[in-house]
């Protein structure tokens, strides 16, 4: 009886800690990247990085329909010739 | 925008050189797919514009995409942009496509890829974003100052910075620019401006339009121009490649990269602007390169 609670339990741990292992394990889910300075000769940079993991993300298909329907990015100053207000727009 | 599609579907580029080149052949072992198909179209009106992914240098370009960057009446949407290896895993593209230029919010690196050689619904590769630096002038302080004189003084001067670099996961499989010049003043008087622009095909093919080059004079510090009188070469060519002696050719003489598209202006029709590039660039690029680390 003693040994069957005990492997009750021990399965019921082993179950618990590869659910929280898989779920720690989605690759593109995690918190989102802080931005860090460093100087470069006379200019600071600022900079963004990730861990990259095996696996996850858009697949082939997910990544053409995302290209087939992106927006171009795009800026406008404004008009340096008379120094109006800037107008930057999409 | 207009609906050009029946006009992509029957590609779209009446040069011999893509039946020529040998390049694809001998790298279609290496990719996920086979390249997508560039047709011949011989009775397209207007083609002329229309780049050869598979052949130097735009088999080094592809589109930078900010998957679901921005929602809008509660839908998500994708920004798209140029890029370009200029190392096996570095690619060079506009600060405004790593940064929203109007909120300062960094783009999820998570969400940004690039697709090489991108093509009418197709690609080569795929790559994943690992570190994205650009220069803080870019986004200076000043841009949130009280005084207007001062916010509008940084708002120009920020487009002398307007360039990033992002560091991939993997080696570029079609190589990558090798020649790169910054201060080149007097050195290049023309040059093939390069890119995805929206109004070209929907920015499913990637367009090229040779210019000269002029430094305007106007109050934007170290701002370069070049006249290609293409009036659709605007929107989604942001970070694509300025070319000086762009060529099929891959040598040190060739396939210059001098800058990147950065904005164009409503009043400047087939004219586009980029930073001037100075030895900060190769700093960046340095920078970059060891994991955006010193």
């Amino acid at each position: 009886m003693f040994q069957t609670t005990v492997l009750i339990a021990s399965a019921a741990l082993l179950a618990t800690s590869l659910s929280l292992k898989a779920e720690g394990s989605k690759p593109e889910e995690s918190q989102a990247e802080q931005p860090y300075t460093d100087q470069l000769g006379d200019n600071q940079v600022t900079s963004v990085k990730r861990e990259i993991t095996k696996g996850g993300g858009l697949s082939r298909e997910e990544l053409l329909q995302a290209a087939r329907e992106a927006l171009p990015i795009n800026v406008f100053p404004s008009d340096p010739t008379t120094d109006t207000k800037p107008d930057e727009q999409r | 925008m207009p609906n050009s599609s029946a006009r992509i579907q029957q590609v779209a580029w009446p040069n011999h050189e893509i039946a020529v080149t040998t390049n694809w052949l001998n790298e279609t072992r290496s990719r996920e797919v086979p390249h997508p198909a560039v047709r011949v179209a011989k009775n397209d009106p207007d083609v002329s514009a229309t780049g050869n992914p598979t052949i130097a240098p735009l088999k080094w370009a592809g589109l930078v995409l900010n998957y679901a960057a921005f929602e809008k009446g509660g839908q998500k949407y994708n920004w798209q942009c140029t890029g370009q290896f200029i190392s096996p895993t570095v690619v060079l593209t506009a600060a405004h496509c790593v940064q929203d230029s109007k909120t300062g919010a960094w783009y999820d690196l998570k969400k940004m890829y690039f697709l090489a050689q991108y093509q009418n619904k197709s690609f080569s590769q795929s790559y994943k974003a690992v570190c994205a630096s650009r220069y803080d002038g870019w986004w200076p302080p000043q841009l949130r100052s009280q005084n207007a004189e001062e916010r509008n003084r940084a708002s120009q001067n920020r487009f002398q910075w307007d360039y990033a670099m992002i560091l991939v996961d993997r080696d570029s499989v079609t190589g990558h620019y090798k020649n790169w010049a910054v201060e080149w003043k007097g050195k290049y008087e023309d040059a093939t401006v390069t890119g995805y622009p929206a109004a070209m095909l929907r920015g499913e093919i990637i367009q090229k339009a040779h210019g000269e080059i002029y430094f305007p004079n106007f109050s934007m510090a170290n701002i370069v121009a070049l006249r290609h009188n293409n009036s659709d070469l605007t929107q989604g060519s942001s970070g694509g490649a300025w070319v000086a002696n762009f060529s099929k050719q891959e040598n040190a003489e060739h396939n210059i990269l001098i800058t990147v598209s950065s904005f164009i202006m409503k009043e400047q029709s087939g004219v586009s602007f980029a930073a001037y590039p100075t030895s900060a660039l190769r700093r960046l690029f340095d920078y970059v390169s060891k994991g955006c680390s010193r």
